[in-house]
């Protein structure tokens, strides 16, 4: 059970926080038993099946999707894992459809008049409308009206039931173990402007604003309900130097040259390789010289053992990620390049989750200056996680 | 999300949707159907593990004997609440067998 860390937390009577309770337990069950399983019929079972009729192993994480399909094990773990987040959402949508009257009333309040930049005539992209992403009923831009910050709160419980504890008692670890990491890689970057695009509720975003408290921070999504709610979260929160916008990371309205650091988690693999082309553009346009680009991401096929690529694609195909495989087949070297960032100038990290191995394990990570390889327990939700983040520094 | 509008990933196995759009995982698609099913009953059972610990640690604490849920019968308003509860309950744990339309 983890209960959220702000006055937006919510009241689920019993029932609903014991059918919490439980996600929680099956998640971890399918995520760390159940994987290890399928893992377990893969090398004993389906990898030497392939052998014998190819005479070689699967060479690529299609190759090993196409080969477990007909396994038990694969039809299980699927089958558990789909239902599983069926009910990630189903588990918080009549909690926060009861207490919607509450939320607003506080949002209101600690937003003042001082809410979000949203826009009336702002049309969202297909990418965002076209799908139900990883099954959230409505996707992120549901919404029936100006004031609705529903989306925004069933993100938020949402997701510290779909993260069982895995991404800290406030949702951050991803950001407060990165912002963790550069600050003690680089610690004369002393980024003075700082923009994250697709931030969601902001939740990764407050680790920057406490790491460089003299920065302003800003945080874009296309998403209404995540913006207001958003707002209203880091206010109560205290952290009251970031600025909420309505806006698409591939056609910011800042002028050139107006940030040192453009970050992102979680984003990039939700847009057509269209659209990623255009947000490193733009990022490499808004950036000073000096400045970074930083995206946390699901690490790269390329990069990754052919079954852990079939492990991390699994959600393009069963949770409603459709982009993730083509931009997990990139190499992000080259999608940095092709924006213009020079080659000299790309920088790929591994980073141990904060919570899970502590400060002394980020801070070692920090101290190492070698490139950092990616392991099987890169970029996947379990025990054990360790975040993987690339972009590359302006000239 | 109507299906035709949908994006999907390329290199798609065979089979691994039905006409709906819904993963498919199982030969027989009456299994895929069966497991969220399944899914929902564990849930629902734990739900009432948890409701019954809490009435065991609070009936307890009150003095009432462990012995005295064995000993129990409900009365009429009792019994017709439990049907209404427990017709809401089939459709909470076997929705998953139905198809969509
Ligand atoms: C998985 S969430 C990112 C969550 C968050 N950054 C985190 O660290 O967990 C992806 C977000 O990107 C937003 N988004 C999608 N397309 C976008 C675009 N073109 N510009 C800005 N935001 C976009 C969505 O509305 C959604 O809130």
């Amino acid at each position: 059970m983890l209960v959220l860390k702000h006055e937006m937390r919510p009241s689920p009577t019993a029932d609903e926080q014991a059918r919490q309770n439980f996600v929680m337990g099956l998640r971890s069950f399918v995520l760390n038993d159940l994987a290890s399983d399928m893992r377990h019929a893969y090398e004993t079972r389906i990898a030497p099946a392939f052998a014998r009729t190819h005479q070689r192993p699967p060479a690529t994480g299609s190759e090993v999707h196409r080969a477990i399909r007909g396994d038990a094990m694969f039809a299980l773990y699927s089958a558990l894992r789909v239902n599983a987040q069926r009910l990630v959402w189903d588990s918080v949508i009549p909690v926060v459809a009861r207490e919607r009257p509450r939320l607003e009333s506080i949002a209101a309040r600690a937003s003042g008049g001082d809410g979000p930049a949203l826009r009336d005539d702002f049309a969202l992209p297909s990418n965002v409308t076209a799908v139900d992403v990883h099954l959230l009923p409505g996707s992120y831009g549901r919404s029936d009206g100006r004031h609705d910050l529903t989306t925004g709160a069933i993100y938020d419980q949402g997701l510290a039931v779909f993260s069982f504890g895995l991404m800290g008692d406030n949702l951050d670890d991803i950001g407060s173990s990165i912002a963790r990491f550069i600050a003690g890689r680089y610690p004369d970057f002393a980024p003075r402007d700082i923009l994250d695009v697709g931030c969601t509720i902001g939740h990764n975003t407050a680790p920057w604003a406490r790491h460089y408290p003299y920065a302003t921070v800003t945080a874009i999504d296309v998403a209404a309900p995540g913006l207001i709610y958003g707002d209203a979260r880091a206010k109560l929160q205290g952290a009251g130097n970031i600025r909420f916008a309505q806006m698409d990371a591939t056609k910011l309205d800042y002028p050139d040259a107006s940030f040192d650091m453009v970050f992102s988690s979680m984003f990039l693999h939700e847009l057509s390789l269209k659209q990623i082309d255009a947000v490193m553009r733009e990022a490499r346009r808004v950036l000073r010289p000096g400045g970074l680009m930083l995206h946390m991401e699901l690490p790269p096929n390329p990069q990754m053992a052919a079954y852990d690529a079939f492990y991390l694609d699994w959600d393009a195909y069963y949770n409603e990620e459709p982009f993730s495989k083509a931009f997990r087949d990139q190499e992000p070297r080259k999608l940095c390049a092709k924006a213009g960032f020079d080659p000299a100038n790309y920088v790929q990290f591994v980073v141990p989750s904060l919570g899970f191995f502590g400060a002394q394990a980020v801070d070692d990570a920090a101290a190492m200056q070698d490139e950092t390889v990616l392991d099987d327990n890169t970029g996947r939700l379990a025990d054990g996680v360790r975040w993987f983040c690339f972009g590359a520094w302006q000239s | 999300m109507s299906v035709a509008e949908r994006p999907f990933p390329d290199e798609i196995p065979h089979g691994a949707y039905g006409d709906d759009g819904r993963p498919r995982f199982f030969t027989d698609p009456a299994m895929d159907r069966l497991v969220g099913a399944f899914v929902d009953l564990a849930s629902e059972s734990w739900v009432l593990a948890e409701r019954v610990a809490t009435l065991e640690e609070l009936m307890i604490a009150a003095g009432t004997p462990r012995d005295a849920i064995e000993r129990h019968r409900p009365d009429e308003a009792s019994l017709k609440r439990r049907e209404t509860a427990r017709d809401a309950f089939v459709q909470r744990v076997l929705g998953q067998l139905r198809e969509r339309r």
